[in-house]
């Protein structure tokens, strides 16, 4: 259990900080929640049904919330989902592209916190719709819809902007 | 993957510090060597306990749920106190209102004739005893009744008002009843168990 733990953090490290930083809007809070979930997990005596990986994400995204909560904060995100553009680290972006990237990232941020999860934790986490309705307690079909309509959104905005 | 999926999984996402690394690898570390050591954190015990009772059921909501429940549940019992409350602060004056106009009705009607209603009568329409009166055996109801330089100055009779009692007490007694210490018919019940039990 705790081996197949450490190796769902490996993999999905950045996914469920992302996600519990797209809930608390504060890395720190964010660090805070995924430490908590796995000190939760960390307890459980037998290992949980489905897949684990998905367990875990649901695991750190109630977390966030419980943080939130905790500390009272607004839900509204005040930290960037995003690293800042001098901290890419990737000096040979096209400034087109890096426009571009750049309004992707801040039509992302504009979105709600509910969609954002959704494409946390499809795009960066690769979970399964299934899955994803799982953490949240949506049927799949819903959390595919939402998704859908928020690329959709995200190209119709990216176009006419363009 | 479409384009603009893989333009989103380009961007690069704000990376976790170091610290939640080092913190994550000790916590499995230490968990695999002594898995009760992290339960005994008191900030985390009962959410351990919890895991390990419902491992299985829980996997969407969490303690999240079991919040929503109690807090569901207080807001409901709330509720429903409040409106028991309500329907019986409600029906009280009515209530009230009613005991109070049929007895009005009873003695003024007894004054027109000047006469006492018999207590079979009353009894027949009201309860036998007035709530505040205490359950006396009927042999002493008669003697209190019988001896008018002990008891009570108003007559032995329930439901009667001070008036309707001073007529009959003066008829009695041949004396001049004093209305002005006996302000409503509240106080008279009040003074009458007073004088009931002896006072």
């Amino acid at each position: 259990m705790l081996a197949e733990l450490e190796q769902v953090y490996r993999q999905h490290r950045q996914a469920l900080f992302s996600l519990a930083l797209t809930i608390t809007g504060c890395s720190g809070l964010a660090e805070d929640a995924v430490h908590d979930a796995f000190v939760r997990l960390c307890g459980m005596q037998e290992s949980p049904s489905g897949h684990l990986a998905a367990y875990v994400y649901a695991a750190v995204r109630n977390s966030a919330v419980d943080c939130c909560r905790r500390a009272q904060r607004d839900l509204k995100l005040a930290g960037t989902l995003f690293a800042e553009r001098q901290n890419l680290g990737v000096a040979n972006i096209s400034p087109a592209a890096d426009d571009v990237s750049a309004q992707l990232r801040q039509e992302i941020e504009s979105l709600d916190a509910g969609t954002r999860e959704i494409i946390v934790m499809k795009i960066y986490g690769e979970l399964t719709f299934d899955e994803i309705g799982r953490v949240l307690d949506s049927p799949p079909a819903t959390v595919a819809t939402r998704y859908r309509r928020a690329l959709l959104a995200l190209e119709e905005k990216l176009r006419r902007d363009s | 993957m479409n384009e603009l999926e893989r333009q989103i999984r380009e961007l690069s996402l704000r990376q976790p510090g170091d610290s939640m690394d080092d913190r994550l690898f000790s916590l499995l570390r230490s968990s695999s060597d002594n898995a009760p050591r992290e339960q005994s954190h008191p900030e985390h015990a009962s959410t351990s306990m919890m895991d390990s009772c419902t491992s299985k059921t829980f996997l969407a909501n969490e303690t999240t749920q079991t919040r929503r429940g109690i807090f569901s549940a207080m807001f409901a019992g709330l509720t429903t106190a409040l409106l028991i409350g309500i329907a019986v602060g409600n029906a009280m004056p009515s209530l009230w209102s009613d005991s109070r106009s049929s007895t009005a009705g009873l003695t003024s009607s007894a004054s027109a004739d000047n006469a006492i209603v018999p207590e079979n009568e009353i009894g027949s329409e009201m309860p036998t005893r007035h709530p505040m009166l205490p359950d006396l055996p009927a042999h002493v109801r008669e003697a209190l009744k019988n001896r008018p330089g002990v008891g009570s100055q108003f007559v032995e009779s329930s439901y009667q008002s001070a008036i309707t009692g001073a007529a009959h007490w003066e008829q009695q007694n041949g004396e001049v009843f004093n209305v002005a210490t006996h302000v409503s018919d509240r106080r008279f019940d009040m003074c009458r168990d007073c004088h009931r039990v002896g006072g």
